[in-house]
């Protein structure tokens, strides 16, 4: 009985579209963000007893969510009908760029502008199959140098230095 | 107006804009020959640099990088048949016949003059046009502006590409995020949840950076990482009599990209299929198309090139970027302290008209450049993107984080460029919701002062004393009707 039952909804969850999911996940994220409006949206300041001109700081907010909220449930309902475009999955490749911004994002102040540059465009340059030595080397060190040279010294631009000054 | 035309296109003529426009231009030409690679990511990436530049040097430079992009993306879409930017799909369809024929040359020039022909010609009527609409934006208040700040987003939100329902939703998600911060009439934080980093609220430039910029970079990685073969122009050079031949093509596709320019949401890429329509349909030798007729190059690429000039209208007019490019312009507009809107007329209107006599510099400069770089640029299309991609994804990061120095807006950059790679991938058009969260803000405080000026009486207000407002609410339904039926025939904006 539990496993059929189990069975089932990983059935139903499988046939549930990305849009879908993407429209029920943002449906509850605007339901709970509108009933915390009253926590997270402060009250105007009241000047001497006149109450304040203009919209409500609480307007807009309930106006746009509620409309979010809306909008979701209708994307919901509305994205199981017809032929669902099939969604391609993201490549190996893919996963490995979106890690090497992250880790280059991470990187760049600690080891600097230029060695982070170096090791990320040398690593992702060799993962995605360069394999020119010349073209790996101008690249991963030629490029980041010039540009690093170009931004501080031609456009007084700072870019961060790292350990190493550079 | 002729004074402040006169005083603008002085202070235009200077070593260092003329310089930077060029080297803006021979950037968006390498970018946009580069298969895979986009105009708007090019902009995206290179947007920082105009930070720390004057403002008369910086977006300039951003404009050169814009007009070499749409350019540049047909050298590929000659040469090799895959075109460099969705601006230049319809030149594959006679560009690659060409070069077959051996007339790669001839039909790379007919795409150079046809380009600045139409980006030169549609500048200069934009010159001339920009200075009566900002006369009438002027007079316009905030009941009339809250409306056509409202046309605008239904606009965008049902010409993006997608269903409506998508377009719509991400127009709203923008709006959501712009909410987050302090509100614009009163000061007081909202949905902050206690986060230091979030009451100045979200930064447009690492949202644009992230949104632009690391998707293209993800689905260029995505896409098949082939070598292209190294190729160069053939044959010979396009003669007079041939570019004469083409004049009454030109001339139209000019009038069509101009006009189609002025209406925000739809871009490029129409203009460029609806050139090449209109060619196919007026020309005596219909069969020739798709075959390598020049005509077929001539007419999509003076039609994109003509949508340029006049994308600038309503930015500068009435602070309303109309697509991905002009939203980062705003971008680069705002962080030079120049905020894009009816005032700006009054307080800097030789700036803005210098930055639009710098369009028309950069034509110039990409008649020079093209036809010299050209058997260069043939070279750029053969560059491997395993060395691309990489470099492409430090220039987006290093650039975000020069712009304040702040490792918060790393934080954002990445945030929004896994967005809209999602975004991509689920066919949900980001432009509506860059679009939300640009023009939330005004929205929100012209809908403020209306409400001050009505006293609490809005609709009394608004008929008695606002009839253009009136004129402009029925304007939204007539609009939202007319892209909505539109895009059922199967257009749409897609990305430069």
């Amino acid at each position: 009985m539990t496993n059929a039952l189990h069975e089932r909804m990983k059935s139903q969850i499988e046939r549930l579209s990305a849009p879908a999911i993407v429209y029920g996940t943002t449906a509850c994220l605007a339901v709970w963000l509108f009933v915390l409006i009253p926590v997270e949206v402060g009250k105007p300041v009241t000047l001497f007893g006149a109450a304040p001109e203009g919209l409500h700081p609480r307007t807009m907010p309930r106006i746009v969510l509620a409309a979010l909220a809306a909008l979701s449930l209708w994307g919901l309902v509305t994205s199981g009908r017809g032929v669902t475009e099939p969604v391609e999955r993201p490549t190996v490749a893919v996963a490995i760029t979106a890690t090497a911004s992250f880790a280059f994002a991470a990187a760049l102040v600690p080891l600097g502008f230029v060695v982070a540059s170096a090791i990320t465009v040398f690593a992702l340059a060799l993962i995605l199959g360069g394999r020119n030595l010349l073209g790996l080397l101008l690249a991963g060190l030629g490029v980041p140098v010039t540009l690093y040279l170009v931004f501080t010294r031609a456009l007084h631009i700072a870019l961060p230095p790292g350990t190493w000054g550079v | 107006m002729w004074a402040e035309l006169l005083v603008g296109l002085e202070m235009i003529l200077r070593l260092d804009t003329v310089l930077m426009t060029a080297a803006g231009l021979v950037l968006g030409i390498f970018v946009g020959s580069l298969p895979g690679f986009t105009t708007v990511m090019a902009m995206a990436v290179l947007l920082p640099i105009s930070f720390f530049l004057d403002p008369l040097v910086g977006i300039p430079f951003l404009i050169g990088v814009y007009k070499g992009g749409i350019y540049g993306g047909s050298i590929p879409a000659i040469l090799i048949g895959v075109p460099g930017t969705g601006a230049s799909v319809a030149t594959t369809f006679d560009g690659p016949a060409l070069t077959r024929k051996g007339k790669s040359k001839k039909a790379l020039e007919m795409a150079l003059y046809a380009s600045v022909f139409g980006d030169t010609v549609s500048s200069i009527f934009t010159i001339f046009l920009i200075g009566p609409i900002a006369l009438l934006a002027m007079r316009i208040g905030p009941p009339e502006l809250a409306v056509v700040l409202a046309l605008s987003m239904a606009i965008i939100a049902s010409t993006s590409s997608g269903s409506v329902t998508k377009g719509v939703f991400m127009l709203f998600v923008g709006m959501f995020i712009a909410l987050i911060g302090q509100d614009p009439v009163h000061g007081v934080n909202r949905f902050t949840f206690d986060i230091f980093a979030l009451q100045a609220g979200v930064d447009l430039l690492p949202m644009i950076i992230g949104l632009f910029a690391i998707p293209e970079i993800l689905l260029a990685v995505e896409g098949k990482l082939q070598e292209k073969r190294a190729t160069k122009p053939e044959g010979e050079s396009l003669t007079w009599a041939e570019l004469r031949a083409s004049r009454r093509t030109i001339f139209r596709s000019t009038a069509m990209g101009a006009s189609i320019g002025a209406i925000p949401g739809v871009g490029q890429v129409v203009a460029a299929f609806m050139g090449y329509a209109a060619a196919v349909r007026a020309s005596r030798n219909k069969d020739s198309f798709g075959k390598g007729n020049l005509d077929g190059v001539a007419a999509p690429e003076a039609a994109n090139n003509a949508v340029n000039g006049p994308t600038m209208v309503p930015l500068l007019t009435l602070g309303i970027p109309g697509d991905n490019i002009t939203a980062i312009l705003l971008g680069a507009f705002v962080a030079q302290g120049l905020r894009p809107g009816p005032q700006l007329f009054s307080t800097d209107a030789p700036v803005i008209y210098a930055l639009l006599g710098s369009m028309v510099i950069a034509c110039l400069l990409l008649l020079v450049l093209g036809k010299l770089l050209i058997p260069l640029f043939a070279k750029v299309v053969s560059i491997p993107r395993a060395y691309m991609v990489p470099l492409t994804l430090v220039f987006a990061v290093a650039g975000t984080y020069v712009y304040r120095s702040n490792p918060m807006d790393l934080v954002f950059l990445m945030a929004f460029g896994l967005l809209g790679y999602g975004a991509r991938k689920l066919r949900f058009d980001v432009t509506p919701l860059v679009m939300g969260f640009i023009l939330m803000g005004p929205f929100e405080y012209a809908v403020s002062q209306t409400l001050s000026l009505s006293q609490g009486d809005v609709i009394s207000y608004v008929l008695g004393e606002r009839p253009v407002t009136v004129i402009l609410l029925v304007a939204i339904a007539l609009g939202v009707t007319f892209f909505f039926f539109r895009r059922k025939s199967g257009q749409s904006a897609v990305s430069a």
